[in-house]
């Protein structure tokens, strides 16, 4: 499909903003828009078109308990995002504890078994002559970038309240650029900045509120001047990968 | 709804204003809950799609560009496309429900203080779309209407109206042909 073509921009941006745009044809259009600025710039026309038919629609108040419980998720963001400054110190463990959920052993022991998974599929994917930071290893969700010849270039490691990322000697190490990483929530069209990625060695970025596994379409990686977008959105897409769910 | 009242309320939100954001929820979640509402016929998901959309709007407040639209059209469209995902992974409809909207035969509705499924639509605005919208053809204008309001699929209007699936996405890649032209004048 020619995505250069203006006409055919525009109406699959019309019918994207309309709804009738869907599955497949949906995602791949919203992964487009992460790297055309002609599909960002038509679906923005579209929307602000098409969003005059709202104006039929009349208000409807909602109940009073949606707005407390968007307080509550904003107010316990903010605990969180403490949570997390307070234990990268290493030296609040036993509060980190007590703010983990309690684990069922069934849990615990789907946990276990997650883990080995993890381990094994890391060590398959990742060729690396650099061992993995094994013990760090303790979730079940994982996304390993590669480039065009298929050389792994990082892994991303899902845990709790980080993402531990790891880079690979095969990562070709750029000092005037970043790189960045970005999620894609299924039905949205803003990727999500999650942070700029490591270069070398092992980095931890701070789990992102709506870093859900179900949620996520798509993983992307992005070049960015040093210190990352200047816009909020992604600058040039590098490679893009799926979440893995063990 | 006045823009400037809401870019200012929305530029205080991208701050950390929490006061400002809720003057802002009061001031457009009516809308947004209507929208949302009359896509999933759903008090309850509804809801749902309205904490999801503010939530994601207190987070993502400092992206919006006035290149985006209208501070108004822009939380709409965040809240439509929670909407649609919402059906889309949940598969939540009252499809005979929907038929009642159009065909008016029955009007014993789970939720009739919701007056949800009317599709009468009567424009408040005077934008260029509402004159361009009139000048669709009846059938063009109601598969719009029907996507647009109901966040039905093309095969879910091909049921809803019965018409082939072929003549259904004609008459909105059409209607939507001639809505641009219309609208680029």
């Amino acid at each position: 499909m020619n995505y250069n073509n203006q006409k055919l921009i525009d109406m699959l941006a019309a019918e994207f903003v309309l709804g009738t745009l869907r599955g497949l044809a949906r995602d791949r259009f919203t992964r487009l828009m992460l790297t055309s600025t002609m599909a960002r710039e038509a679906t923005w026309k579209w929307e602000q078109h098409l969003n005059n038919l709202a104006s039929s629609i009349e208000a409807v108040a909602p109940d009073q308990q949606v707005w407390e419980k968007i307080s509550q998720r904003i107010d316990n963001n903010v605990v969180a995002l403490n949570i997390q400054s307070r234990t990268s110190n290493d030296e609040n463990n036993t509060f980190k504890e007590e703010v983990k959920k309690p684990k069922s052993r069934l849990l615990q022991a789907w946990s276990l078994a997650a883990t080995v998974a993890c381990i094994a599929l890391a060590a398959i994917v990742w060729q690396s002559k650099t061992p993995l930071p094994i013990s760090n290893f303790e979730s079940s969700q994982l996304a390993v970038f590669k480039n065009e010849a298929k050389a792994p270039l990082w892994l991303v490691d899902v845990q709790d309240q980080n993402l531990i990322v790891k880079a690979s000697a095969s990562l070709e190490t750029r000092t005037d650029k970043d790189y960045e990483l970005w999620m894609i929530l299924k039905g949205q069209d803003a990727p999500v900045s999650l942070g700029l990625l490591p270069k070398d060695g092992v980095k931890t970025l701070v789990r992102n509120s709506r870093f859900k596994a179900e949620d996520i379409a798509l993983l992307a990686v992005s070049l960015e001047p040093l210190g990352g977008s200047p816009t909020g959105s992604p600058t040039e897409v590098l490679y893009t990968t799926d979440l893995v769910v063990l | 709804m006045d823009n400037d009242h809401l870019l200012s309320l929305l530029s205080a939100t991208a701050q950390g204003n929490k006061k400002a954001f809720a003057t802002l929820y009061e001031a457009t979640s009516g809308k947004l809950f209507a929208i949302s509402l009359k896509m999933l016929n759903n008090r309850a998901q509804a809801e749902e799609a309205l904490q999801d959309a503010f939530v994601k709007i207190w987070h993502n407040a400092s992206d919006y560009q006035v290149s985006k639209g209208v501070v108004l059209s822009w939380m709409i469209s965040i809240v439509r496309y929670r909407s649609l995902d919402i059906i889309r992974h949940n598969k939540v409809r009252k499809e005979q429900s929907l038929i009642d909207d159009y065909d008016a035969v029955d009007s014993s509705s789970e939720d009739e203080d919701l007056n949800i499924g009317e599709l009468d639509v009567s424009y408040e605005d005077d934008s260029k779309l509402v004159d361009c919208i009139e000048q669709l053809d009846q059938q063009q204008r109601q598969a719009i209407h029907l996507a647009y309001y109901k966040g039905l699929t093309h095969h879910e209007v091909v049921d809803h109206i019965r018409s082939p699936l072929g003549t259904v996405k004609s008459w909105i890649r059409r209607g939507l042909q001639q809505l641009q032209r219309c609208l680029t004048l």
